[in-house]
């Protein structure tokens, strides 16, 4: 993708770590692994090498292809393959912009607005997510960064208010059946985090070497993963896992002196963040459609997707609700490998091919 | 232009925000502002008895100002605990809100027979906070939530005012809804909660905490007596705060100490596949009262020999408080069996497959230390 706009690669960063910590933020233990609650937190480790793992297709694409996005690199071997990948990714990109939208609804619908209908909520939300990613990646980049600014800022109010509350007898055993639950947990981590396919699109628009970026980004997701598990495990104990969103119920836990009500402060934190996500994925199906068909439909590639988002989101919520989020372990695992393993995969693999053919030629 | 034409749409979005201000039922005064629930078992059902404030009359200078006016105290019934909220709006035309409800009462006979089946609508009501604190009824709940305490007094506000004694008296103890959900769920640790009773002194009704009781997962099984409480308290690290009464026979004396600081340090291990707890307790105390038939000075020597004496009090309180729950009662409230577990994970799972069977086995040691530090303003006793 080469556009006229870049962002910092501290933006991006930014970008990147707020959308996984959505994802943080919306763990629920429905569709997730059963596991003691202590197991959890050896569990981020495990799920941050596998991140690595699945960053490794990023990293050999800026090393062989700097200044290329994903559907560039596959131009380099054939347009009909650009355009399959191109397609690829619009279909994942959509897919999630669904599953975020789905998981939104279910938050809202469960806690924030239980006794109404949350179709206005969303249709109003995709409005503002369409306006936000009509205005660009540079737009998107400043309201990331802002925006991770004030989850910092909440989560610290929460961390502090809920300090009196740690138990550490809460904490179920940890390893009690071995390692191998850990590693699931963190495959199941690891294959919610699709923050690679977003880089592998944006890399060209970035300013900046990426390597200190991704690793203090990295270091940020085990942190606040690991601090927010914790303060929900051993602040909750089993407790949280009867919830359908234990970081919000934590949310409601912490109070000091006069403050209290926190999950209010989470709520909308909550959902600024998934503000900022989901414009980032309409913002790059847009551009990915603009390079796959023609360019003159232009912002119109945006109405079209967020419409198809809403469709989906509200004639289909309840039957089809949280998709990605709520499939087993295998199946989701197969889709995460499909999409964003193989796919990058054979096109790195056969540009490699090419490029190297061609240096030999 | 284009500006303008954004701005208009903006503002037009932010009215169709509003839409929550033309829902009739959202309304303060369509809502039934629960300040309490008790809930008692029928044989087909379940009895609830709310109280709630009377919007119409709170905070209406025009109000009659009778008795009772700022509250009201509903019953309803149902199969299950939200058809029994539902029929509430039947009988008041209002929809319960229940996020400023203050305390759930159980009654007795309800928590003899299980409280699991009454809990799960608080669990999942988006509404309902899990901070709520939860306590049961010496009698029923009905008896304590609707007892008519003076004018415009609420018993939910009653009962929280005394769970507050936990700060202060160790003697009582609190439980929040999450923190009993998740002792009734450990296959390991027992739930307890407060008892609270109503009681009648010259024609006025007043509310009173008559103790804790310990359950068997959601059953109510037996009491703790007070002193067991003021162990139970300093185990679960809230022991601070109580006060100690120690006799000294040689000097004829008794003294009142008051406990400033508590900790607690639990050790578990596996000696032959018996488990062993080594508890440690560290109490820092002020000497706030003395008694004894002839003045005397509060010399090192006595305040040394109080100390120790202390010290075997709480140490004795300890053992007797452990023999009764863990020997006569196979109950573990003090969550000995949860710290083993985390300390042996695989071993405690394939040793221990009925912990409270165990419990009687179980091995401790109890070491106080207690250290005296001020002695207040009196240099001797009277």
């Amino acid at each position: 993708m080469k556009g006229n706009a870049k962002i910092g690669v501290w933006q991006l960063c930014c970008l990147l770590l707020l959308s996984r910590l959505l994802t943080t933020l919306t763990f629920s233990p429905v569709g997730a692994e059963k596991m003691q609650t202590a197991d959890y937190l050896p569990a981020v480790l495990a799920a941050a090498f596998l991140i690595f793992l699945f960053f490794v297709p990023v990293f050999l694409q800026r090393r062989f292809f700097s200044g290329m996005d994903i559907t560039d690199v596959a131009y380099t071997v054939s347009p009909l393959l650009s355009k399959g990948c191109c397609v690829s990714y619009i279909l994942c990109f959509q897919f999630l912009t669904l599953a975020a939208v789905a998981r939104l609804e279910l938050f809202v619908g469960s806690v924030v607005f239980p006794n109404n209908d949350s179709a206005f909520f969303i249709l109003l939300f995709v409005l503002a997510a369409v306006y936000a990613a009509s205005l660009g990646l540079e737009a998107l980049g400043r309201a990331g960064t802002i925006c991770l600014v004030l989850f910092l800022g909440a989560f610290l109010c929460i961390t502090l208010a809920m300090t009196d509350k740690i138990n550490l007898v809460n904490l179920s055993p940890a390893f009690s059946k071995g390692a191998a639950p850990i590693w699931t947990a963190g495959l199941d981590a690891a294959t919610r985090t699709i923050e690679p396919a977003v880089a592998a699109v944006l890399l060209p628009r970035i300013n900046g070497k990426p390597g200190k970026a991704f690793a203090v980004g990295l270091g940020c997701f085990i942190f606040f993963t690991e601090s927010i598990l914790f303060f929900v495990f051993a602040g909750l104990g089993d407790y949280a896992l009867t919830q359908m969103f234990p970081v919000h119920a934590v949310a409601v836990l912490a109070e000091f002196s006069v403050f209290r009500r926190f999950d209010v402060l989470l709520t909308g934190v909550w959902i600024l963040t998934a503000f900022v996500k989901v414009s980032l994925l309409l913002y790059l199906q847009s551009e990915l459609l603009k390079k796959t068909f023609s360019q003159r439909p232009g912002r119109l590639y945006l109405i079209f997707c967020a419409g198809t988002v809403l469709l989906v989101q509200l004639c289909f919520a309840g039957k089809v609700t949280d998709y990605y989020f709520t499939l087993g372990l295998l199946p989701r695992t197969v889709l995460y490998a499909i999409f964003l393993l193989f796919v990058p995969g054979v096109v790195l693999a056969a540009a490699l091919l090419r490029k190297r053919r061609r240096l030999h030629a | 232009m284009r500006k303008g034409v954004r701005i208009t749409l903006l503002c037009l979005a932010f009215v169709l925000l509003c839409s929550g201000c033309s829902t009739p039922g959202l309304e303060l005064k369509n809502r039934l502002i629960v300040q309490a629930i008790g809930i008692d078992a029928l044989p087909q059902g379940v009895r609830l008895t709310v109280q709630a404030l009377n919007t119409e009359m709170a905070g209406n200078p025009n109000g009659s100002g009778e008795s009772g006016a700022v509250t009201r105290t509903l019953l309803s019934e149902g199969k299950t605990v939200s058809e029994a909220i539902s029929a509430l709006s039947k009988q008041t035309g209002k929809r319960p809100l229940l996020s400023q409800n203050q305390v759930i009462v159980f009654g007795r006979e309800t928590a003899e027979k299980g409280l699991f089946s009454y809990l799960d609508f608080f669990v999942r009501d988006p509404s309902s906070r899990l901070t709520v604190p939860v306590v049961l009824s010496d009698t029923t709940a009905q008896e304590l939530v609707s007892a008519q305490l003076g004018e415009n007094i609420l018993s939910a506000d009653s009962i929280t005012e005394l769970l507050q004694a936990e700060r202060y008296a160790p003697t009582q103890v609190s439980q929040a809804l999450y923190a009993l959900m998740n002792r009734m769920q450990s296959d390991v640790t027992n739930a307890y909660l407060p008892v609270v009773r109503a009681e009648t002194q010259q024609e006025e009704v007043r509310l009173v905490l008559c103790g804790v009781s310990v359950f068997s997962k959601d059953r109510l099984d037996f009491a703790l007596e007070e002193e067991e409480t003021m162990v139970l308290s300093l185990l679960t690290k809230n022991g601070a705060g109580g006060y100690w009464t120690v006799e000294d026979a040689n000097r004829k004396a008794q003294t009142t100490v008051h406990i400033r600081k508590a900790d607690v340090s639990m050790q578990s291990r596996l000696k032959d596949e018996t488990p062993v707890f080594s508890l440690r307790l560290f109490v820092t105390g002020d000497v706030v009262e003395t008694e004894s038939a002839a003045p005397f000075s509060l010399t090192k020597e006595y305040l040394e020999d109080t100390r120790t004496l202390l010290k075997e009090k709480i140490e004795e309180a300890v053992r007797a408080a452990l023999a009764h729950c863990l020997v006569s009662e196979n109950a573990d409230p003090f969550g000995l069996g949860q710290r083993l577990r985390q300390r042996y994970p695989k071993r405690f799972s394939a040793l221990f497959t009925d912990w409270h069977a165990v419990l009687p086995e179980v091995e401790y040691e109890v070491e106080v230390e207690a250290e005296l530090e001020r002695i207040g303003n009196g240099v001797e006793n009277l």
